[in-house]
C-alpha cells in the first residue's frame, strides 16, 4: 500500500494550523504542523515532508527566509507560500517558492495546488 | 533853456517811487504820499481824462499819510481844468490857484485859504490827466523848478500810459531810438557779461544812432550789477548825470546820461530821455507782472498735473485686472480734472496668431456724466477730495462711455505688424515718446486703420512700451482742436505709468496662475497622502481580520459538513459561511487596493485573458440571465504588462457589468478587443452592457476609492482598475451607450516605455 504524502504546515496561528491539519488529513495526507520557521527547519529532517505550506509573516524567522533555508536543505521539496497578503503573489517565483496561495476559508485552491505539485513528484516512499 | 543844476530832490524821490517795480496802485499811492511830503501839502491826487468822456475822473487821491480820500470829477471849464488846457497844454505848465475843489467833502485846510497846484500830465502831445497837490496856502513849499515839475509829470504820464501802448511791430523796432534803448535795456538785464551785452545788442552802434538822431551831445554809462560800460569810451569823471534804472528796480542796471564836452542839457532832450526811461520802466513793469502771473499760472498748472499724475499712478498700480487698467487709463485721459481730452482709445499689441495691434476700447467725455461728476465733487466737503477712481468710474459708466460709432470703429481696428513702412509709427515705438500727429498726410504712409482713428485737428499717440517690449498704444485727442504740446511731458510720464501697470497686471496674473496650480497640486498631494494613509490603515486592519476569518470560515465549513442535511443547523452554518465569504471579499479588495503597485513585465494575450475571464463568469452570467459575447480581434498584438493585474481589471469590469445587468433583469455583455485606429501602437479592450448605464451625476465619482452605489460593494473595484491601467501607462474611460448601458474602454500601449515601477503620483483619483 502506498504511503500517504507527508505535508508540513508552518503557521504561527494555532487555529490555522488545526484547520489545515484536519482539512488536509481529510484529503488523505499525513500532516504535521510547526508554529515557527525554526520549528519547521528542525522538523524537516525528521518528518521528511513531501510538501511544505509556509506562512510568510511569523515571529522570528520569516517564511521567506525559511523557504530559502529549506531549499538549501532539499531543493526537491515543494514549498507553497500561504499568506493573507495578496500583494506578494506576483513575486513568489523570485523567492524560489513553488507556488503561492492567498489564505482563504475555502481550502479548495490550496488543495488543488498541493495536488498539482505532488502529482509532478514521484509517488511517496 | 539852461538846464538847472542838480540836485533834484523831488524828482529823485518821485522817480524812485514810480520806477520801483511795485504794482501800479501801490506805486501811485507811494508816489502821491511822497509828493505831499516833498511839497508840504496835505492832499495829493491823480485825475485821468478818458478819451470818450469830457470829465476828469479821480484815479487816486490820498492824504499825507497815504490814506485814500474821496474826490469828485473835475469838469471842463473849472478853474483847475480851463478849456484850453486840453489842446494847448505844455509840459511844466502848472497852475497855482486858491481852490477848494475837488475835495469839497473834506477841507484840506480848515478855516484857512487853500492853495492848489495843478500839473497837467502829457503823454506825447496828448493831455491824459492832472496831478493835483493841495494844502494851506501858508504852508505850501514853492513848486520848485519848472524843469523838475516837467520831469515828474512826464515820468508819471508815461507810467500811466504804458499799459495802453501796443508793442511796435518788429520791423520798426530799431527805427525808433527809444525802442532801441528799451530793447537794449532788456538785453542788458539778461546779459551775464559786458562782452555778451555788446555782442547781443550792438550797443555802441545803437547808442551812436540814438545820439545822432536826437542830435544829443551826450554820453551814456550803462551800469550792470557787475560793472559799467561807458560811451563814448572816455567818460568824464565829474559830470552831473541823470540815472535811469532799467528793468524795474530789482535788476541793478541803469543808464546814466551826462554832459559831453561843453554841451548843455536842453529841456526837450531831458524830457525825451525821461519819456524813454519811463516807457522802459513801465514796459518792464507790465512785462514783469505778466511774467510773474504766467509763472504763477504755470506753476499752479504744473502742480495740478503732477498731483493728478500721482493720483493716477496710485490708482493704476493697485489695479489687478487688464480691463481695469485700460478703463482707468482712458478715464484719466478724458477726465476734465486731468488731461481733459475729448476722446481716448486703446490699441493692444497681440502676439497670436500674428503680431498685430487691435482696438480694445474707446472713451469719450460725456457731458451728462461730467455734470454729475462735478456735482459729486461739489457735494463733497471742501477739504475732502473725491477719490480719482470714483471720479473716473463716474465718467465711465458700465463700459458705455463711447458712442456706438466710435466703439465699433475701435473694435474693428486691426493693424498687422510689422508695419510695412518705416513711418512715424515705427519711430514712435522706437523713441518711446508720445507724439502729436497733426497732419496724417504729412507723416508718410500710416496704416489706414490708424489714420481713421486720428482726429483732423491732430491726435496724440502714446506708445506703451514696457520692459518686455511694446504693449500697445493710446490715442487721444480734442476732436476739434489741436493738442497742446505742453501736455507731452505729462503724457510721457502717464504712458510710462500705464505701461508699468499693464506689465504689473501680467505678472500678477502669471503669479496667480502659478499659485492656483500650486494650490491644486497641494490639494492633490494632501488627498493622495490621505488616501495612502487610509489605504495603509485599512490594509493593516484587513490583514489582522483576515487570519481569524480564515479560521472561522474554515471551521464553519467543516462544521456544516458534519451537520445533518437540510437541518436548521446546516442552514445557519450556510449563512455563516456566506457572510464570511462576503467579509473575505471585502478584505481582499482593501488589501488589493492598498498594496504597492509593483508591476511585472510579461507578454499578455488580451484575447486569451478576456476569454479566460469570460469563461470564469460564464456560469454566473448564465444564472443571472446575462449573455456574454466576445468580439476579439484575431490580429491583436500581445501587450507588455502584468497578466495578474490585467486579469484583475477584466474580472472587476465583467463582474460589475453582470451585476448591473442582473439588476435590470439580464441582457447582453460584450467584450471587444481591437487594434487602435490610428498609428499609436495601442490596443483597446471594451466591456459593454445593456443595463441602465451610469447616472451622469455620479459619473465623475466612479473611479474614486470607496465610492459605491451597491449595497454590498467596497467601492474599490473600479479604483483598482484605474490604478492598474494607469500603471500600465494606459487609459480607462467610461461612457453611457446611446442605446443604453455602460461602456468601459481600456487602452493599453503595446510596449511599455520604461521599466514599470511604483507611480502613485500619476493617479488623478488618489
Amino acid at each position: 500500500m502506498t504511503q500517504p504524502y507527508r505535508i508540513l504546515v508552518v503557521d504561527d496561528e494555532e487555529s490555522i494550523r488545526l484547520l489545515y491539519e484536519e482539512e488536509l488529513a481529510d484529503e488523505g495526507y499525513e500532516v504535521q504542523s510547526a508554529a515557527s520557521a525554526e520549528e519547521a527547519l528542525a522538523a524537516i529532517p525528521v518528518f521528511k515532508p513531501h510538501l511544505v505550506t509556509m506562512d510568510i509573516k511569523m515571529p522570528g524567522m520569516s517564511g521567506v527566509d525559511a523557504l530559502i533555508r529549506i531549499k538549501e536543505i532539499d531543493r526537491s521539496i515543494p514549498v507553497i507560500l500561504c499568506t493573507a497578503y495578496g500583494e506578494y503573489k506576483q513575486d513568489f517565483s523570485t523567492w524560489a517558492s513553488d507556488d503561492y496561495v492567498v489564505k482563504s476559508s475555502s481550502l479548495d485552491e490550496l488543495k488543488q495546488h498541493i495536488q498539482r505539485l505532488l502529482n509532478e513528484k514521484p509517488a511517496a516512499e | 533853456m539852461i538846464f538847472p543844476q542838480p540836485p533834484y530832490r523831488w524828482f529823485d524821490t518821485a522817480a524812485g517811487a514810480l520806477l520801483s517795480g511795485d504794482p501800479l496802485p501801490k506805486t501811485l499811492r507811494h508816489f502821491l504820499r511822497l509828493c505831499c511830503r516833498q511839497q508840504n501839502r496835505t492832499l495829493a491826487g491823480i485825475w485821468i481824462r478818458h478819451r470818450k468822456h469830457p470829465d476828469l475822473e479821480p484815479l487816486l487821491t490820498v492824504d499825507s499819510a497815504g490814506n485814500p480820500v474821496p474826490a469828485a470829477p473835475i469838469k471842463p471849464g473849472s478853474p483847475l481844468f480851463p478849456a484850453d488846457l486840453a489842446t494847448a497844454a505844455q509840459p511844466g505848465q502848472c497852475l497855482e490857484l486858491d481852490c477848494r475843489q475837488p475835495w469839497h467833502n473834506r477841507d484840506p485846510a480848515p478855516g484857512r485859504p487853500l492853495h492848489c497846484l495843478s500839473i497837467p500830465l502829457i503823454a506825447g502831445d496828448e493831455l491824459i490827466g492832472l496831478l493835483l497837490l493841495a494844502g494851506a496856502a501858508a504852508d505850501c513849499r514853492p513848486a520848485g523848478s519848472n524843469f523838475e515839475t516837467v520831469l515828474v509829470s512826464r515820468l508819471l504820464a508815461m507810467l500811466l500810459r504804458a499799459g495802453d501802448e501796443n508793442e511796435p511791430a518788429a520791423g520798426e523796432r530799431y527805427a525808433d531810438p527809444w525802442i532801441a534803448l528799451a530793447a537794449m535795456s532788456a538785453a542788458a538785464a539778461r546779459a551775464a557779461s559786458l562782452e555778451e551785452l555788446a555782442a547781443a545788442i550792438g550797443m555802441p552802434l545803437l547808442l551812436a544812432g540814438f545820439i545822432r538822431r536826437c542830435s544829443l551831445e551826450v554820453g551814456v554809462i550803462l551800469g550792470t550789477p557787475n560793472a559799467n560800460v561807458t560811451w563814448p569810451p572816455a567818460a568824464p569823471e565829474s559830470q552831473p548825470c541823470i540815472n535811469l534804472p532799467l528793468e524795474g528796480a530789482g535788476s541793478g542796471c541803469s543808464i546814466s546820461f551826462f554832459y559831453h564836452a561843453e554841451s548843455r542839457w536842453r529841456e526837450h532832450h531831458l524830457a525825451a530821455i525821461l519819456e524813454m526811461g519811463s516807457r522802459i520802466a513801465a514796459q518792464n513793469l507790465v512785462r514783469l507782472q505778466r511774467q510773474i502771473l504766467d509763472a504763477r499760472q504755470d506753476n499752479r498748472q504744473h502742480i495740478h498735473m503732477l498731483t493728478f499724475l500721482h493720483q493716477v499712478k496710485n490708482v493704476l498700480l493697485t489695479e489687478t485686472s487688464p480691463d481695469g487698467v485700460v478703463n482707468l487709463a482712458l478715464g484719466a485721459l478724458v477726465c476734465p480734472h486731468g488731461f481733459g481730452f475729448d476722446r481716448a482709445m486703446m490699441l493692444k499689441l497681440e502676439a497670436d496668431p500674428v503680431p498685430r495691434l487691435i482696438g480694445v476700447r474707446a472713451a469719450v467725455i460725456n457731458q451728462e456724466h461730467h455734470q454729475r461728476c462735478l456735482l459729486t465733487e461739489s457735494a463733497a466737503a471742501p477739504d475732502q477730495q473725491v477719490p480719482l477712481q470714483q471720479l473716473i468710474s463716474c465718467l465711465l459708466t458700465t463700459g458705455n462711455s463711447a458712442p456706438n460709432s466710435l466703439r465699433e470703429q475701435v473694435d474693428r481696428t486691426v493693424i498687422n505688424l510689422p508695419f510695412p513702412h518705416q513711418g512715424p509709427l515705427t519711430e514712435l515705438f522706437a523713441r518711446r515718446q508720445p507724439q502729436i500727429i497733426s497732419a496724417p498726410a504729412d507723416y508718410g504712409p500710416l496704416p489706414p486703420p490708424l489714420t481713421a482713428l486720428l482726429a483732423p485737428a491732430g491726435s496724440v499717440v502714446l506708445p506703451l512700451t514696457g520692459e518686455p517690449g511694446p504693449q500697445g498704444m493710446l490715442i487721444t485727442d480734442f476732436h476739434r482742436r489741436a493738442p497742446d504740446p505742453a501736455l507731452l511731458p505729462y503724457l510721457t510720464l502717464f504712458a510710462d505709468t500705464v505701461s508699468l501697470a499693464l506689465e504689473q497686471v501680467q505678472l500678477y496674473r502669471q503669479e496667480s496662475t502659478t499659485l492656483a496650480n500650486l494650490r491644486t497640486l497641494r490639494s492633490r498631494l494632501v488627498h493622495y497622502e490621505t488616501m495612502t494613509a487610509l489605504g495603509e490603515m485599512a490594509a493593516s486592519i484587513a490583514h489582522e481580520i483576515k487570519n481569524p476569518l480564515v479560521s472561522i470560515g474554515g471551521f464553519a465549513r467543516r462544521l456544516q459538513a458534519m451537520l445533518p442535511e437540510k437541518s436548521r443547523e446546516q442552514q445557519y452554518g450556510a449563512i455563516i459561511i456566506k457572510e464570511i465569504n462576503r467579509l473575505e471579499r471585502i478584505v481582499n479588495d482593501i488589501l488589493g487596493f492598498s498594496r504597492s503597485p509593483s508591476t511585472t513585465h510579461a507578454p499578455c494575450r488580451m484575447n486569451d485573458l478576456a476569454a479566460e475571464v469570460a469563461e470564469l463568469f460564464a456560469r454566473d452570467a448564465w444564472g443571472r440571465g446575462v449573455e456574454v459575447l466576445l468580439d476579439l480581434d484575431p490580429d491583436l498584438p500581445t501587450v507588455e504588462g502584468d497578466p495578474y493585474q490585467l486579469r484583475q481589471v477584466l474580472i472587476n469590469l465583467i463582474a460589475n457589468a453582470i451585476q448591473a445587468s442582473w439588476g435590470t433583469g439580464g441582457g447582453q455583455l460584450t467584450i471587444t478587443t481591437a487594434c487602435a485606429d490610428d498609428d499609436s501602437d495601442t490596443v483597446t479592450l471594451t466591456v459593454e452592457d445593456t443595463a441602465a448605464g451610469i447616472p451622469p451625476e455620479i459619473m465623475h465619482n466612479i473611479f474614486n476609492p470607496f465610492f459605491t452605489t451597491k449595497d454590498e460593494g467596497t467601492g474599490l473595484g473600479l479604483p483598482i482598475c484605474h490604478k492598474i491601467i494607469m500603471n500600465h501607462q494606459g487609459t480607462i474611460q467610461v461612457s453611457n451607450r446611446p442605446a443604453g448601458g455602460a461602456r468601459f474602454e481600456v487602452t493599453l500601449p503595446v510596449r511599455q516605455a520604461q521599466q514599470l515601477t511604483i507611480r502613485p503620483a500619476a493617479d488623478n483619483h488618489l
